[in-house]
């Protein structure tokens, strides 16, 4: 082909030094993440913005995190499956299309476009639709047929270049030389296509790899990829650990790929070493698919919870003590946990929704009740939480821990003491001030601002709309997940905030407050539930009993920074942690606990003013 | 010749089942869900309504539509400024140079897109990278608002679809032969003359395809707006999105779906019509 002349030298088109300036400024601007990213791994400080020395503290976190290694491990096996399958199916489709006209030809191409360029989200939805349908489990294999749908016509479009480009008559000779189809194709037309092959290959491996969206909706029990395990914790405060295990993740794959390049080229290495390399890789391959078949022991339980939200050293505890086998999936709001549930994702034996989710499923008969002659410790829970308005009759559900929204600020740059919020309509802090990205959230904040309680009335949702579109223009913006990076790096003075975050960004350091606004707070309270049809309701009871330890209880406390309703548990507490007001916020006026509800119908009119509210 | 024709059926069968099952009869189902009723908590049942089509033509919505819209395509007119060069400056380098920056561009899709989208986040922000070298340096006294405003969005979008422009310009103009140009100018034709008759004709279909790849994802992601965006920069993929996600009222969030997979087809069906890229080539019918 005339392409690969190291051509235009000599006329000198296309080298000019304005060209080359632009081009380089280009590559830069798409690497430079990267090279952030990269030295940031090396950073000894929780904060991925601030430079505080080297340290290698980040690799030694990522090495001991099973769960970490256990989705690249998925996200390895799901890539390397849904490649091969890919690889076929766009090599028959590209050959389809490249040789021959038929009716519907135009169709079939107008289909398959589709699918490289149709919002993720949506097809995201409509193959969940049908896992739904025909009731096929979600996990490794429903991921991998999503990833194989939209990988392979991109797949189909890159071989199709080539396959275009090929002349008839080679296959016409080839045949007519008396080779057979099939001889025709292994020897004549994959190695001048193999080019577009490889490249249709690696496209296909790399977006599976990637991919968040269709595989967020298309996950089972134990199939979470690293994807999804990024997305949540980056929605509890991204650490540096993730930079670490992307950096190993990019010198990784540039190895692998220089040592292809490498062994591809190399005369001196015989045919049979480069089969016994590809054959190594094979078994590793086909080892790791094969490995979870063959793992599953006799007592299991599998836990789905918010990301941080239990310290996973009782976990491991918990395992040697009583032999069962657990593992830990993550969701990361309670919509999520619900429309999973819904999808009818089973296997999960005990789940965390809050309250307001509670009443939800218990009202669909997604959960079941719980045998308290079980869990003894079951009476060490504040009496004051075990009724409480989603469910009244109490069989549902174990409150495991609690907290509200307020707000959080700088006071480094807020001098005034806040106490109303009222602070988040301040003219002064024009542009820094954040509101949480959640509709809820954000209106009920200002029902509690304006002294009235959520209930299904128009007009009074109308006027607190009006309130939120006088603040917006002081807004820097609505967001839930990087809080903590925003107020760390001072482009944030003032936000609203759940107070388990604000604890933690005090303990990192005191100049950041937390205030609970004198109109009043809307509580939350986190419930442990075990799912309608749970496959080991038993071994989940035993593990409820367990986190109800006053020991145990105060372990986790300890990392996760939220209150739990265990009196026992708190008197255990380092004094510290047991006399914080953020932390523990007084609830001994059982009355004015008003716990975040759902508002089920008032919902659509509530998302109709969201959206309104952003449009404006 | 009964050999070839089982050859063709070979080859179709099964990428078109694999496209019917997972893909077209799922979208059939939004399709389904996008005229059902919504009950209270989110239920859907199966009564034939035109509500959600309704409503998406409602004020409120049509505007984000058009806001989509304007973003989508003024992303893909700077992307496209800033890929073209880079693509020109590619097709005419050195095999070596070539296979160089081909690799630097591709390098960065090897990391996840929501650490990349981090990472931008830590250089762009107040007391990002960016604003602490300008000040630090004494070009600026306050910082530059670089993020969470529709500028962070648009670096983002550019970020996010550089690659994606690049790369098939490229390779259109790479399959250009070069003794064209030689000739051109050999002729008397001048540079600039030359590019406008010989190098950007050949460009045109890797242009299209670019286009095409930069400017109908962009209308339908909401991660970028979320994560650079400012307080009002709302496109239809977040109202989607929180449809499904958030407010429970699938049949909507369907419907707009169709909506929006109804103007991406029309973009598609036209690409297609006047780009096919084995349109000219002779083949076998059947």
């Amino acid at each position: 082909m005339a392409g690969n002349l190291a051509r235009g030298n000599d006329l000198n088109i296309g080298q000019g030094t304005g060209l080359k300036i632009m081009t380089w400024a280009g590559v830069i601007f798409l690497l430079l993440p990267l090279i952030i990213l990269i030295v940031f791994s090396f950073n000894d400080s929780r904060t991925v913005t601030h430079w505080e020395g080297f340290s290698l503290r980040w690799y030694k976190a990522v090495f001991l995190d099973d769960s970490l290694w256990l989705s690249v491990k998925n996200s390895l096996v799901i890539a390397i499956v849904s490649t091969l399958v890919t690889t076929i199916l766009g090599t028959m489709c590209a050959m389809l299309l490249g040789k021959y006209r038929f009716k519907g030809r135009e169709l079939f191409q107008n289909l398959l476009y589709v699918p490289v360029i149709l919002p993720e989200i949506i097809f995201g939805v409509a193959i969940l639709a049908l896992f739904m349908l025909i009731k096929f489990p979600l996990g490794l294999i429903s991921i991998i047929c999503a990833h194989i749908t939209f990988s392979f016509p991109f797949a189909t479009l890159i071989i199709l270049a080539k396959v275009i480009n090929l002349p008839p008559s080679l296959e016409e000779a080839s045949l007519d030389l008396g080779a057979n189809r099939w001889q025709t194709f292994i020897r004549v037309i994959l190695p001048n296509i193999s080019p577009g092959v490889v490249s249709g290959a690696l496209f296909a491996f790399t977006l599976s790899i990637d991919d968040f969206i269709a595989t967020f909706f298309t996950a089972g029990v134990g199939s979470s990829t690293l994807p999804l395990k990024i997305y949540s914790l980056i929605k509890f405060g991204i650490t540096p650990s993730i930079n670490a295990i992307s950096t190993i993740l990019i010198v990784f794959t540039v190895t692998a790929l220089f040592l292809t390049d490498r062994l591809q080229k190399s005369e001196r290495i015989g045919r049979t070493v480069k089969l016994t390399i590809g054959g190594v890789f094979l078994a590793i391959i086909l080892g790791l698919v094969a490995a979870p078949f063959f793992t599953t022991r006799g007592k299991k339980l599998n836990l789905y919870n918010f990301s941080t939200y239990i310290d996973e050293s009782l976990i491991a505890d918990f395992e040697k003590q009583t032999g069962i086998d657990v593992s830990l999936d993550y969701y990361n709001d309670n919509e999520e946990l619900l429309s999973r549930l819904q999808m009818g994702v089973s296997g999960y034996d005990l789940i965390w929704p809050s309250g307001y989710m509670v009443k939800i499923m218990q009202s669909r008969g997604l959960i079941a009740p719980i045998d308290y002659r079980n869990i003894p410790n079951y009476k060490y829970i504040t009496s004051a939480l075990r009724k409480l308005s989603y469910d009244t009759t109490g069989k549902y559900y174990i409150p495991y821990a609690y907290g509200f929204t307020g707000i959080v600020y700088n006071s480094a740059l807020i001098r005034d003491s806040v106490d109303s919020w009222n602070a988040l309509w301040d003219e002064r802090y024009r542009e820094n001030i954040l509101m949480l990205d959640d509709m809820r959230e954000v209106f009920w904040a200002v029902y509690k601002m304006l002294g009235q309680t959520v209930d299904d009335d128009t007009a009074r949702l109308q006027k607190a709309l009006e309130m939120l579109v006088r603040q917006k223009p002081l807004l820097k913006k609505y967001e839930s997940n990087a809080t903590q990076e925003m107020m760390l790096s001072g482009d944030v003075w003032i936000a609203q905030t759940w107070n388990g975050l604000a604890a933690r960004l005090n303990a990192i350091d005191p100049k950041f407050k937390f205030c609970r606004p004198r109109e009043g707070v809307i509580f939350f309270v986190d419930n442990l539930c075990i799912p309608s049809g749970a496959p080991h309701k038993a071994n989940a009871e035993k593990f409820i009993n367990f986190l109800l330890d006053p020991a145990n209880s105060a372990t986790n406390m300890t990392t996760i920074r939220y209150a739990m309703p265990n009196e026992r548990a708190r008197l255990l507490l380092e004094p510290s942690l047991r006399d914080n007001g953020i932390i523990f916020p007084d609830i001994s006026d059982v009355s004015e606990l008003e716990v975040m509800q759902d508002m089920g119908p008032f919902n659509k009119k509530l998302d109709k003013a969201w959206t309104e509210l952003k449009v404006k | 010749m009964s050999g070839k024709i089982k050859e063709q059926y070979i080859l179709l069968v099964p990428p078109a089942f694999w496209l019917l099952v997972f893909f077209i009869v799922p979208l059939f189902i939004v399709i389904g869900y996008s005229l059902s009723h919504t009950g209270a908590d989110g239920a859907i049942s199966f009564k034939m309504t035109f509500e959600h089509y309704l409503l998406s033509f409602r004020g409120m919505y049509v505007v984000i539509f058009l806001k989509s819209l304007m973003y989508a395509v003024i992303t893909t007119l700077l992307t496209l400024a800033i890929a073209f060069p880079m693509a020109y400056y590619m097709a005419f380098a050195s095999s070596k140079m070539k296979m160089i920056i081909m690799f630097l561009i591709i390098l960065p899709f090897w990391t996840n897109f929501l650490i990349r989208m981090y990472s931008i986040m830590t250089l762009l922000g107040e007391s990002g990278l960016i604003n602490s070298a300008l000040l630090s340096a004494g070009i600026i006294d306050e910082p530059l608002r670089l993020m969470n405003n529709s500028l962070g969005m648009y670096i983002g979008f550019i970020y996010w679809n550089l690659p994606f422009m690049v790369l098939p310009i490229f390779s259109s103009l790479d399959r250009m032969d070069v003794s064209l140009l030689e000739a051109s100018l050999d002729l008397g034709a001048s540079r600039s003359q030359t590019f406008r008759k010989i190098t950007f004709p050949y460009s045109v279909a890797g242009l299209v395809a670019g286009i095409v790849f930069t400017f109908i994802p962009t209308l339908g992601n909401f991660v970028i707006p979320e994560f650079l965006g400012g307080s009002d920069n709302l496109m239809i993929g977040n109202v989607i999105t929180a449809q499904y996600l958030q407010v429970r009222n699938w049949p909507f969030g369907s419907a707009l779906s169709t909506v929006l997979m109804l103007v991406v087809m029309i973009f598609i069906s036209l690409y297609i019509r006047f780009f096919d890229p084995t349109k000219s080539k002779s083949m076998v019918s059947f």
